[in-house]
C-alpha cells in the first residue's frame, strides 16, 4: 500500500469569536498520495483555505486546530512547537497564495526573497539538496551556503520560466508582472522540493492567458519533482484542468469526494450539482443557468442537521436534524447526503465493497 | 428557449449608442529628467480609436485582460472621463459637447452597474438613502421615493422591509443587489454593468446574470456589459467585442465568435480558459509567451505583434494598425493577416 504524503483525519478548526464558536473546519478527513493533485472546491467561507492554513499551522487567532491529526509523511503536525513546524515549512510543505503582489516583500529584491528558504534550510538535514550538514567549521562564514542558495534560486526562477533568472535575482517585484510574480511564488514554494505545495487560488487574480501558462507550468514542475498538490479554488475549469481527484466542501464540511470524472459528470450530492449548474459554458447559450437559491448560513449558527439544508431542494426533517455522514456510493466516490445513500447507486457504476 | 431582445423588440436600424473613432488618453506627470531631456509629456493611451455600436434592448459584451481599456471606454461612454477625441451618440444625441447641466439630464438614460459591491455602495448610508439619491437628483418628491425604492427592492429579488438597513447588513450577493436597484431607479434605457459578478461566489453569480436577463426582458434594456470571463460573456451577450490594449480586436455575434474565432488574440484567449470536463481532451491550445505591452506610448504597429503566433505576420503588423474589418456579415477583425491586406 502507497503511503499518503498527507494524511488528514477529522481535522477541526474553530473560532472562538465574540458572536460564537466559527467552526471553519469541522471534521475533514482526506489523503493526499505522491504525485497527485487534489481539488478542494467551494464557495467563500467554506473551510478551504482554513484547512490549507491548519495544515501549514498558520491559523490566525482566535482560531485554532481543536481535534484531529494531520501527518505530514508520518508526522503528525497537530500541537508540534512552532520550532519544529518552522523546520518543515518550505523544506518538507510549502505554500502559494492567490495574490503575489501581497505575499512578496516590495522592499526586498527577488534574489533574497527566493533564497531565503534555501538558506534556512540548506544543511538542516530536511533539504537534500544541502543534505551534508552544514557546519561553520568548514563554512565560517556562511559563503558556501550563500552560494549554494544563489546558484539553486537561479536554476528555480530559470525552471519557472523567468527569462534572464540572473539578471532578475536583482529586481524587486514590483518591477514584475502579476504572472511573473506568481512565478517567484512557485520558485520560492519549490526551492527545497517540498513533498507537498498547497496552493491556494494560485490563478484566481490572474488574466486568462497569464491563467493557463501558470497551469501549464505547474503541471509541468508536477511531472518533473513528483510534489503532490492541494489545490485549492473555487473554478471547476481549474480543477478539470489539473486535478486527480476532487473534494467539495460546504460550511467547514466535506460534502463529496471523488475521482475528477465521477464528480465532473456524475456528481450526487445536490450542491455538486448545484454548483456545476450555475456555471456558465463557454459558448453556449441554449440553456439558462440553474443558480442555487439562497446563501450560505451563518458559520456561528448553522442547523444541526445538514449545513446545506437551507438552500437544498430535496431537504426534508430528517436532513434538519441529523448531520449525514460521509459514505461510499462506488467506488473512491463519497457523498455525505440522506438522500444519496438511501437512492441505488446508477447502472454501469461498480458495486462499493 | 433562450430569451431573445432583438427579435422580441426588432431592433431598429439606429442604434442607441453609436461610438466612433473614441479616445482617451491619460497624461504621466512630466518629471525634471523628462523637461531635461526635452522629452514630451507621455500618454497612457487607455482607449486608442474605438468604433462601437450598441442596439436597443441588447446586449453587447466587452472582453479583455486586466488593463486593456475595457472599464476606461465604458467610463468613457457615460462622460465620467472627458474623451481625448471622439464623438459619442446617444440616440442620436451628440454626448462630447453637452454641459455638465444637459449631460446630467442624460445619465437618466444610462446607469451603471459596478464590480465592487462593497466599495460601491455608501457605508454610512441606508438602504433608501442610497437606491432613492438618484431619483431625488432627477427631482422626484420625497414623499414618492420611498415607495419607489420599495418597489426597487422588491424587483430585484430583496425584501421592502430590508429598506432602512445599511449595507453592512447584507451579503455580497444582497450588496450587488441594491447596485442594481440604484442604477434602474430612473428607468434608464442604457446600463454600463463593469465586472457585476467577478467578486461574487458561482452560485450567486448565476442569481445575478439572471436576474440581470429577466430586467433587461422586463424593461428593455440594453447592457454594454463588461467581463474578463469568458463563459460569463458567452453567456449573457447578443454580440461581443474583444479589446486589447485600447482597441476592439474582433466583434461578431456571440455564437460566431466562439465557433469560429478570426484574430490570433481571440483564439488564443478562447483556447486558454479551463474548461469543465476538458482533461485529456483533445483541443487547440495556445499558449502565448509573455504579457501585453505597456499602453504608455504602445507601438505603432498592430498591438498584437509582440505576441502575435501566426506565421504569416510581418512588417506591415508591426508597422501599420489594422482596421476594424468586416469580413463577413456583423463579423469584424482588426489584423492583416485574417483581413489579406498583409
Amino acid at each position: 500500500m502507497l503511503q499518503p504524503v498527507l494524511d488528514v483525519r477529522d481535522l477541526a478548526t474553530y473560532f472562538f469569536t465574540e458572536r460564537g464558536v466559527v467552526r471553519a473546519v469541522d471534521g475533514v478527513s482526506f489523503r493526499l498520495y505522491p504525485g497527485e493533485t487534489l481539488g478542494v472546491v467551494g464557495e467563500s467561507g467554506c473551510g478551504k483555505s482554513m484547512t490549507a492554513l491548519s495544515i501549514m499551522g498558520l491559523v490566525p487567532r482566535p482560531g485554532r486546530i481543536v481535534a484531529g491529526e494531520i501527518r505530514l509523511m508520518g508526522e503528525d503536525l497537530v500541537g508540534k512547537p512552532d520550532r519544529e513546524l518552522r523546520r518543515l515549512r518550505g523544506s518538507r510543505m510549502a505554500m502559494i497564495f492567490q495574490d503575489p503582489l501581497t505575499t512578496l516583500n516590495p522592499v526586498l529584491r527577488v534574489g533574497q526573497q527566493v533564497t531565503e528558504s534555501i538558506r534556512i534550510h540548506y544543511g538542516d538535514g530536511t533539504w537534500s539538496g544541502g543534505s551534508r550538514r552544514w557546519s561553520w567549521l568548514a563554512d565560517p562564514l556562511g559563503l558556501r551556503r550563500r552560494r549554494i542558495a544563489w546558484e539553486r534560486a537561479v536554476e528555480m526562477l530559470d525552471k519557472v520560466g523567468i527569462p534572464a533568472p540572473s539578471e532578475r535575482m536583482r529586481a524587486y517585484p514590483h518591477e514584475m508582472s502579476g504572472g511573473m510574480r506568481q512565478r517567484i511564488m512557485i520558485a520560492i514554494a519549490l526551492s527545497c522540493s517540498p513533498a507537498l505545495l498547497l496552493a491556494d487560488e494560485p490563478t484566481t487574480a490572474l488574466d486568462v492567458t497569464i491563467q493557463a501558462q501558470i497551469l501549464d507550468l505547474m503541471r509541468r514542475l508536477q511531472e518533473e519533482m513528483g510534489t503532490s498538490i492541494l489545490l485549492i479554488t473555487h473554478d471547476f475549469g481549474v480543477v478539470s484542468e489539473l486535478c486527480d481527484r476532487v473534494m467539495v466542501m460546504y460550511a467547514g464540511k466535506v460534502v463529496e469526494t471523488g475521482p475528477l470524472d465521477a464528480i465532473l459528470n456524475t456528481p450526487r450530492h445536490p450542491y455538486t450539482q448545484g454548483l456545476l449548474a450555475s456555471i456558465p459554458r463557454l459558448g453556449d447559450r441554449s440553456y439558462r443557468l440553474k443558480p442555487i437559491e439562497g446563501t450560505v448560513p451563518e458559520l456561528h449558527a448553522l442547523p444541526p442537521g445538514c449545513s446545506y439544508c437551507t438552500r437544498c431542494p430535496v431537504a426534508d426533517e430528517y436532513c434538519a436534524a441529523v448531520a449525514p455522514q460521509l459514505k461510499e456510493i462506488s467506488p473512491h466516490h463519497h457523498v455525505a447526503c440522506h438522500k444519496v445513500a438511501a437512492a441505488p447507486a446508477m447502472a454501469g457504476e461498480g458495486v462499493p465493497s | 428557449m433562450r430569451w431573445t431582445p432583438m427579435a422580441a423588440a426588432g431592433a431598429p436600424p439606429e442604434p442607441l449608442v453609436q461610438v466612433r473613432g473614441l479616445k482617451q488618453y491619460f497624461p504621466l506627470g512630466s518629471t525634471w529628467v523628462d523637461r531635461l531631456l526635452g522629452r514630451g509629456s507621455r500618454w497612457v493611451h487607455a482607449v486608442d480609436g474605438v468604433d462601437l455600436d450598441i442596439h436597443h434592448r441588447e446586449t453587447l459584451g466587452l472582453v479583455g485582460e486586466s488593463g486593456c481599456g475595457k472599464s476606461t471606454l465604458a467610463r468613457t461612454i457615460l462622460r465620467l472621463y472627458e474623451p481625448t477625441a471622439g464623438s459619442i451618440k446617444f440616440a442620436g444625441r451628440e454626448l462630447t459637447t453637452l454641459s455638465q447641466m444637459e449631460m446630467r439630464q442624460m445619465r437618466r438614460e444610462m446607469q451603471m452597474i459596478f464590480q465592487d459591491p462593497f466599495a460601491s455602495l455608501n457605508p454610512r448610508r441606508t438602504v433608501e438613502q442610497i437606491v432613492g439619491l438618484p431619483l431625488l437628483i432627477q427631482g422626484v418628491p420625497r414623499a414618492d421615493i420611498r415607495r419607489r425604492v420599495a418597489e426597487l427592492l422588491e424587483k430585484v429579488g430583496l425584501s421592502p422591509s430590508h429598506i432602512d438597513r445599511y449595507p453592512h447588513q447584507f451579503s455580497g450577493g444582497q450588496r450587488q443587489r441594491i447596485g442594481i436597484a440604484r442604477a434602474l431607479a430612473v428607468n434608464p434605457r442604457f446600463v454600463v454593468a463593469d465586472e457585476p459578478v467577478s467578486a461574487l461566489d458561482v452560485s450567486i453569480q448565476a442569481q445575478i446574470l439572471r436576474l440581470l436577463q429577466d430586467l433587461q426582458a422586463e424593461m428593455g434594456l440594453a447592457y454594454l456589459f463588461i467581463s474578463h470571463d469568458l463563459a460569463v460573456i458567452s453567456y449573457v451577450s447578443d454580440r461581443i467585442a474583444v479589446m486589447y490594449l485600447g482597441r476592439i480586436v474582433e466583434l461578431a455575434p456571440a455564437e460566431t465568435l466562439f465557433a469560429e474565432p478570426l484574430h490570433p488574440y481571440t483564439r488564443a484567449l478562447i483556447s486558454a480558459v479551463p474548461r469543465v470536463g476538458s482533461r485529456g481532451q483533445v483541443r487547440e491550445r495556445i499558449l502565448l509567451s509573455g504579457s501585453p505591452p505597456t499602453p504608455i506610448d504602445p507601438p505603432k504597429g498592430c498591438r498584437f505583434y509582440s505576441r502575435c503566433f501566426l506565421k504569416e505576420k510581418n512588417e506591415t503588423c508591426r508597422l501599420v494598425a489594422p482596421d476594424l474589418k468586416e469580413v463577413t456579415p456583423g463579423h469584424r477583425v482588426a489584423c492583416h493577416a485574417v483581413a489579406g491586406t498583409l
